[in-house]
């Protein structure tokens, strides 16, 4: 037994927007002896559009009314009927990553292509998506060590580590094709406000309005790659920290391979420019920052492997990777379905070596904090347990006890609860939940999720047996 | 091959694959977890379900006409059919006509029960009470084989049975547990009629888990009375 889903995706950067259409075979899976499960087992692109220049009426204000006629145009291009579409996600990207815009473009999404499409922006997710799209992730599953998906962009390099086919940190650089800007007048037109601080540091004061040369061109576009390769090496160089959009968050580990993907990352391929004619084509660094990234990295030791898909890296991840099925056995209420923008909650629950004094203060914290944030909405968030291993039916007992009597303590209105887990025990969780918790209390329990790198959830219909779809993104739109 | 690969397929497996060896023999360290895991399958064949346990859940215990454990091995028809006594026990003791019939019995593998029937039997108990099923007077079949479940359906009549039976210990697992059912057992019923959630047990379906889909499954069974392979899950 399979079908399919059709999903969408759209990926509005600082310089280019992207459409595509795929279709998800789910299959339910599994002999008559065991547990059944469901999996997407095939993903496949059925429509790419062309690769337009994102509208824009400022630097970073997108042009609403051009973007709606390049979407409606590429709708009747792919021909598909928007009451099919069931997932998908929209991705705006480097600089115009910004919530009017996005709430924009979801606004007209949701008229007509259903409640299904996620708005999503954020350098994390977007980072990881690409990596998907690139073939980065599948790459982490054949090999021993690391690789990392650099998606470079017009604003952005977003960097997805990947491990054994999971994403394992992710960071962003102020580096990117349009972060500088030159006329046919061989002047800089724009310099970006991120960057600037770096070309201090690193005495490159070039200033708008004033002439550069190819090769002042050459030296800047090199030191700044050799400083991002540098980073990723273990051994920052030339002021690295200061092209991080942030500090990282934990030590770097040991980076085996490299995946380069988004528009710098398919330049790399194409002709080395010599001359700065040839620079102008684009009125931007881009050209000139591929091919010298080529040279740098190069020598920096690491393997490079071509990306499966460059430009398109990131629409295709957001299309196509952005949905995924739970588990097979879940509880779930069907009538509550969909539940979108859901915050994710999480606790660390040790299940070999269950301590319930120690959950209920965890929990009692963790709870006290979501109350302050979502204390109106209902339900209020998704509660997410990470870490279990084995769980006993009295540590479950003991854990459904606790949660339902904090929960009902700390949300007294509340008319659902909602929880999600990594491991097969969903349904056992749930019913446990259901039976411990006050009379009336709506309970949602849903395994087999991977949370690890998102903070909000929505939760889809029912797709293959039990199995419900859902989304895992770094940033909600209302 | 490389060592970490090596390592990367026995994750995939719990089979004994890449042990090494001294000549034509195996490595000592990996002879002797063959014999302890093949001790711990003749173990869990030749164990008895633990007392305590069964008296924890209000068990009483009926025993099929098996005799021996030998003969148990050798003729598994003895263990379908249920001794005069267990016949009467049950009779006495057990509550005619329930929605679901319950029965616990150590089969190929007492050690299965010892470790598993604390997690799967109130976790499956749960589950049947959410979805509003009563269930009958439980007890524990000693010797039992997997169609003893007929014999009792005619005693009892259940609408729904559930027998959780050890099964047959490999060298891998031998606690691993499975959970039998079907729609009015009798005798002559088809083996297609019958259906089980298998490799129960800690490091396989989870023990949980497998109790709270057996009450959906039930469930089923009892919506569209039927089991095995005319059920539409």
């Amino acid at each position: 037994m399979g079908n399919w889903i059709t999903s969408i995706g759209l990926d509005i950067g600082t310089s280019t927007t992207k459409f595509i259409v795929s279709h998800l075979s789910i299959a339910e899976q599994g002999s008559p002896f065991h547990l059944p499960t469901s999996q997407i087992i095939d993903r496949t692109v059925v429509y790419a559009s062309s690769i337009y220049t994102t509208p824009l009426t400022s630097n970073h204000d997108i042009d609403m009314e051009s973007l709606l006629t390049i979407l409606s145009t590429e709708y009747e291009q792919s021909g598909i009927h928007m009451k099919d579409v069931k997932a998908g996600a929209v991705i705006i990207t480097g600089e115009t990553a910004r919530k009017e815009n996005a709430e924009k473009i979801i606004n007209y999404l949701a008229d007509r292509a259903g409640d299904f499409v996620v708005a999503t922006a954020g350098a994390d997710l977007e980072g990881i998506l690409a990596g998907k799209g690139s073939g980065a992730k599948v790459r982490s599953e054949e090999i021993e060590g690391i690789v990392a998906n650099v998606d470079i962009g017009g604003g952005t390099a977003n960097v997805a580590l990947f491990e054994a086919g999971r994403a394992i940190q992710t960071f962003t650089f102020h580096v990117g094709g349009r972060l500088i800007r030159i006329n046919d007048q061989e002047e800089v037109v724009y310099i970006s406000e991120y960057v600037r601080p770096w070309l201090e540091a690193n005495c490159l004061s070039h200033q708008t309005g004033k002439g550069i040369t190819f090769h002042e061109l050459k030296e800047l576009c090199t030191r700044m790659n050799q400083s991002m390769i540098s980073f990723l090496s273990g051994k920052p160089k030339y002021h690295a920290d200061l092209l991080l959009v942030e500090p990282i968050d934990k030590p770097l580990p040991l980076i085996k391979e490299i995946i380069f993907s988004g528009g710098v990352g398919h330049m790399m391929a194409g002709k080395e420019p010599s001359q700065i004619n040839e620079v102008t084509t684009f009125g931007d660094i881009g050209p000139l920052l591929a091919s010298t990234l080529l040279k740098v990295s190069k020598l920096s030791g690491f393997h490079l492997i071509n990306a499966k898909e460059t430009t398109r890296a990131t629409v295709i991840g957001a299309g196509m990777q952005n949905t995924e099925i739970s588990g097979a056995t879940v509880f779930v209420q069907e009538d509550l379905l969909p539940i979108k923008n859901l915050p994710i909650v999480r606790i660390m629950v040790d299940t070999l070596e269950f301590n319930a004094v120690a959950f209920t203060n965890q929990l009692d914290e963790v709870i006290k904090q979501a109350r302050r944030l979502y204390e109106v909405e209902d339900p209020p968030f998704a509660l997410g347990l990470l870490g279990m291993d084995y769980c006993s039916y009295q540590t479950m007992k003991s854990m459904t006890s606790t949660i339902c009597q904090l929960f009902h303590q700390h949300f007294p209105n509340a008319t659902c609860l909602v929880v999600i887990c990594e491991s097969d025990i969903g349904k056992a969780l749930g019913q446990s939940l259901k039976k411990t918790s006050h009379e009336g209390m709506q309970i949602i329990c849903i395994d087999q999720v991977d949370f690890l790198h998102g903070d909000y959830i929505d939760l889809g219909f029912r797709t293959a047996g039990e199995a419900i779809s859902l989304s895992v993104k770094t940033l909600a739109f209302g | 091959m490389e060592n970490h690969q090596l390592e990367g397929l026995r994750k995939f497996t719990p089979a004994r694959i890449g042990v090494g060896r001294t000549g034509t023999r195996p490595l000592t360290k990996d002879f002797l977890s063959f014999r302890i895991d093949h001790a711990a399958a003749v173990d869990a064949v030749y164990g008895e379900v633990s007392s305590e346990l069964l008296q924890e859940f209000n068990l009483f215990a009926v025993e099929t006409c098996y005799g021996t454990k030998e003969e148990y091995l050798k003729r598994p028809d003895k263990g379908r059919v249920l001794s005069v006594e267990g016949e009467q026990l049950i009779s006495e003791r057990c509550v005619r006509n329930p929605q679901v019939q319950i029965v616990i019995s150590d089969g190929l593998s007492a050690s299965a029960i010892n470790e598993n029937l604390l997690d799967v039997y109130p976790a499956l108990l749960d589950s049947l009470s959410l979805y509003q099923i009563e269930v009958g007077t439980p007890f524990f079949v000693k010797g039992g084989r997997v169609a003893c479940m007929d014999a009792i359906g005619e005693i009892l009549n259940p609408e729904a049975f559930i027998l959780l039976i050890g099964e047959r210990p490999g060298l891998v697992c031998a606690h691993s547990l499975s959970a039998y059912m079907c729609y009015r057992p009798r005798k002559g019923m088809k083996e297609s009629e019958r259906m089980v959630i298998s490799n129960i047990h800690r490091r396989g379906t989870p023990p949980i888990e497998a109790a709270a889909h057996i009450g959906t499954l039930v469930n089923k069974m009892l919506e569209q009375k039927a089991s095995g392979v005319s059920l539409v899950v």
